[in-house]
């Protein structure tokens, strides 16, 4: 969102600037190599799969629920049963309604639920097996048992921070999508088209400097205000 | 050096349980299975009945879940932390700010002993003035290897978390 009580004149004006190499060529190469001269070369993982296998989401708040909701289950059920068979039932969890309920119902009956639990046992597996997206940028490193990972939001300002000290630009936004790195500055009325240059640049030599291994392209929006 | 795998294991056993336990109530509801009938009840009287004639089994079944609730309080306590966060280290907090001197406002610098020096754990907050790029290119080529040379030996994993603040 551009700040509210601004007129903009003229929206548009936009770089590319290629801040860093794929990081898939990396991968290619290798492979290459090793096809080309044999089994003589072993197998490097490439930094980028290094650190997203460490900085990859470890699903703590999915695995929290469900922890959470499988002890308290399992504990009031076991309380249950042993208070039952000792003759004083608890009564915490309505364990007669549902033999009652399972005596009476028919396998039919569950088409539902049945269709439910396959989801969620669905979404769980789902879970379990996708990587999911790094929640820290991962930073290339001279060694291999070291990770850094600079958070998204870090990197959002840092990249800012450069950006606004371009001369001539009044503010700068920067978006981290998956492929590209969105900066839209926003200029004075006299804004010349090499700010974007600068700015790209800037942005480029910062991220090439922290080594960030992200999407590999910048790009710059200029937006003019009004006076 | 791997990510805890613990949550994912233990999502991929449930949800498979899940699965199975749906799919075969959703198969048999759709006279899927041969030779079992959708019509027949979940919990025939029969079975209750066997059940009910023979206590041993509930209290063999209230054991099975005891321990299954001790298996899932010890994930739940591993999703909370225990054991993940490791031990602040001292020594390796005060190497980090000597290293890190040169750069202004440096906050929430932590350097963090997980396990039997297994692993080192790292994090520390910048200005967005600051220059990232030379705070993280010291802690590659300096830092680190001497916080893990103080720690344990250079063979030690370590994985540094690098916020930048407003």
């Amino acid at each position: 969102m551009l700040p509210a009580p601004v007129m903009i004149l003229q929206t548009g004006g936009e770089g590319m600037v290629r801040a860093m190499p794929s990081p898939c060529t990396c991968v290619v190469v290798t492979t290459l190599q090793q096809i080309l001269s044999g089994a003589g070369i072993v197998a490097q993982e490439s930094p980028l799969r290094r650190s997203g296998r460490v900085l990859r989401p470890a699903r703590t708040p999915a695995g929290t629920v469900v922890a959470l909701t499988l002890t308290a289950g399992l504990w009031l059920a076991a309380a249950e049963v042993v208070s039952a068979l000792l003759g004083r039932p608890l009564g915490w969890l309505p364990v007669s309604d549902l033999l009652d309920l399972a005596a009476r119902r028919a396998w039919g009956q569950l088409t539902l639920p049945a269709l439910v639990t396959v989801a969620v046992g669905v979404m769980m597996l789902l879970l379990a097996a996708v990587p999911g997206r790094c929640r820290l940028v991962p930073v290339e490193t001279s060694d291999p048992l070291i990770v850094i990972g600079i958070t998204r939001a870090g990197l959002r300002r840092t990249l800012r921070a450069v950006a606004q000290e371009v001369d001539g630009v009044q503010r700068a936004r920067v978006r981290l999508r998956r492929r590209t790195i969105e900066v839209v500055v926003i200029t004075g009325p006299e804004s010349s088209g090499s700010m974007l240059k600068q700015v790209g640049t800037a942005v480029g030599d910062r991220l090439a400097g922290v080594g960030a291994l992200t999407a590999g392209e910048v790009v710059v929006r200029l937006r003019r205000r009004g006076l | 050096m791997r990510q805890y795998a613990g949550n994912r294991i233990g999502l991929a056993v449930v949800g498979a349980l899940l699965l199975l336990l749906g799919g075969y109530a959703w198969l048999r509801g759709k006279d899927k299975l041969p030779g079992l009938s959708p019509r027949a009840k979940v919990l025939p009287d029969h079975t209750a009945q066997v059940i009910a004639d023979q206590p041993w089994a509930l209290w063999v079944v209230a054991l099975v879940m005891l321990v299954l609730a001790l298996v899932t309080f010890r994930w739940l306590l591993l999703c909370l932390g225990w054991g993940r966060r490791g031990l602040r280290s001292g020594t390796g907090t005060a190497m980090l700010c000597i290293g890190l001197k040169d750069v202004e406002g440096l906050t929430r610098v932590s350097a963090r002993v997980v396990g039997d020096a297994a692993r080192l754990r790292i994090s520390l907050c910048c200005p967005s003035s600051a220059d990232v790029g030379a705070v993280v290119h010291k802690l590659d080529k300096e830092i680190v290897s001497r916080i893990r040379r103080e720690v344990r030996d250079d063979e030690v994993g370590t994985v540094v978390r690098v916020h930048v603040r407003r």
